[in-house]
């Protein structure tokens, strides 16, 4: 079975646009890198479309599974942050559908539309990961990548409108983790009852080394 | 049946299931669909669904009291559309082999919270039904619509009270 230029072209411009209606990537500090949330449910929604050896079944049993599943509401994701992903998502196989196509082919399709889409986003999450919290760094590295790939497929046009979405989406939350510890360590160390308490110590006896982690600067012991 | 007719039966019957709690659209009863489900894999589904839809006895809606007028009547439709759902449920599921019945009540079940997660929006429920590539939508979209409207005069009704 083969898929026409045309239709791979397709795919990977719609595969964008989903992409950027998926929750924007996050610093994962246990992990230190970027990541999607709800990244699983994304990931596991092809293997519906395994689930029967009927063609046509299985595509009616992806549908209900996306529609189903993912605006299951979860820790860190809202149903209605989700919702615009399922219903694009329902569109395009609605399209796809609409076709006087081989139910084949419409399963095949879906698989590569829902697989470019969870590659497009591992891709973004691992440039934002490498950028090291550079943001013109990362638009550069973003749109080098969007530029060799929509090159290859003779759609350089899309560039700009890709562009466009993926690249807010992307940065949304890009260095808010540095942000927010920034703002932690512009908090005092002691407040004021603490610098009072402070103060009415004998002040002689508190070197820097027995300052809780700053010993590690080597400060006398 | 073929897997098209199995999910016609079981949004058919989901739209059905439907009502307008408040300002939502919602289930008469998640409990009593997922007690049909349940019961798909057994082969005495048909005696333990009627035992069930005949000792439903739907709760007074916000605790209100179900002697009041209003109140018995929701719950007389609730009881009703109880013995509607059911009633379909157990003959659809007597045309199925046990692994059909299966899918048909994992289904409904899906289907009835897919309407749920779409507020019911027959627009939205459009759509889904295009999709998957469900015959003669129309039945089906005509009963959301009238839950829908329900729902808009519901959201009426509590602006003019506030």
């Amino acid at each position: 079975m083969q898929i026409e230029t045309d239709e791979l072209k397709k795919l990977v411009i719609w595969s964008y646009e989903l992409t950027a209606l998926m929750p924007s990537p996050e610093f994962d500090r246990t992990g230190k890198k970027y990541k999607i949330e709800s990244r699983n449910k994304f990931k596991s929604l092809p293997e519906s479309l395994r689930h029967f050896d009927d063609a046509a079944a299985s595509i009616t049993h992806f549908v209900k599974n996306a529609a189903y599943f993912l605006p299951r509401a979860e820790a860190k994701v809202k149903p209605e942050q989700i919702m615009p992903f399922v219903e694009r998502l329902i569109e395009r196989v609605m399209n796809l559908n609409d076709e006087t196509k081989e139910p084949e082919i419409v399963r095949e399709e879906l698989k590569l539309l829902i697989g470019y889409a969870n590659w497009n986003a591992d891709a973004v999450c691992a440039i934002l990961t490498a950028a090291d919290e550079n943001s013109i760094k990362a638009k550069e590295m973003i749109k080098k990548m969007l530029e060799a790939e929509l090159t290859v497929i003779h759609a350089s046009t899309e560039l700009g409108e890709i562009v466009s979405k993926i690249e807010p989406w992307a940065l949304k939350n890009f260095g808010s983790h540095n942000l927010n510890e920034k703002s932690q360590s512009n908090k005092p160390i002691f407040s004021q009852k603490d610098s009072n308490q402070f103060k009415s110590h004998n002040t002689s006896s508190f070197g820097k080394s027995n300052v809780k982690g700053l010993s590690k600067f080597g400060g006398k012991h | 049946m073929d897997a098209q007719a199995i999910n016609r039966h079981a949004w058919r019957i989901a739209s059905q299931a439907m009502v307008a709690k408040g300002n939502r659209v919602e289930a008469y009863s998640t409990g009593q669909i997922r007690f049909f489900f349940e019961q798909a894999r057994s082969s005495g589904f048909e005696t333990s669904i009627s035992n069930k839809i005949e000792g439903y006895r739907p709760q007074p809606p916000d605790g209100r009291s179900g002697n009041i007028g209003q109140v018995s009547e929701e719950m007389k439709k609730l009881t009703d559309i109880n013995s509607s759902v059911g009633s379909q449920v157990i003959s659809v599921m007597k045309m199925l082999e046990p692994e059909e019945r299966i899918r048909f009540a994992q289904y409904l079940l899906w289907n009835v919270k897919i309407i749920e997660q779409m507020s019911g929006d027959p627009e939205r429920i459009r759509t889904i039904l295009r999709a998957e590539k469900i015959d003669e939508p129309d039945e089906i979209l005509n009963q959301l619509k009238k839950i829908s409207e329900l729902n808009s005069q519901n959201q009426k009704k509590g602006q003019r009270r506030r």
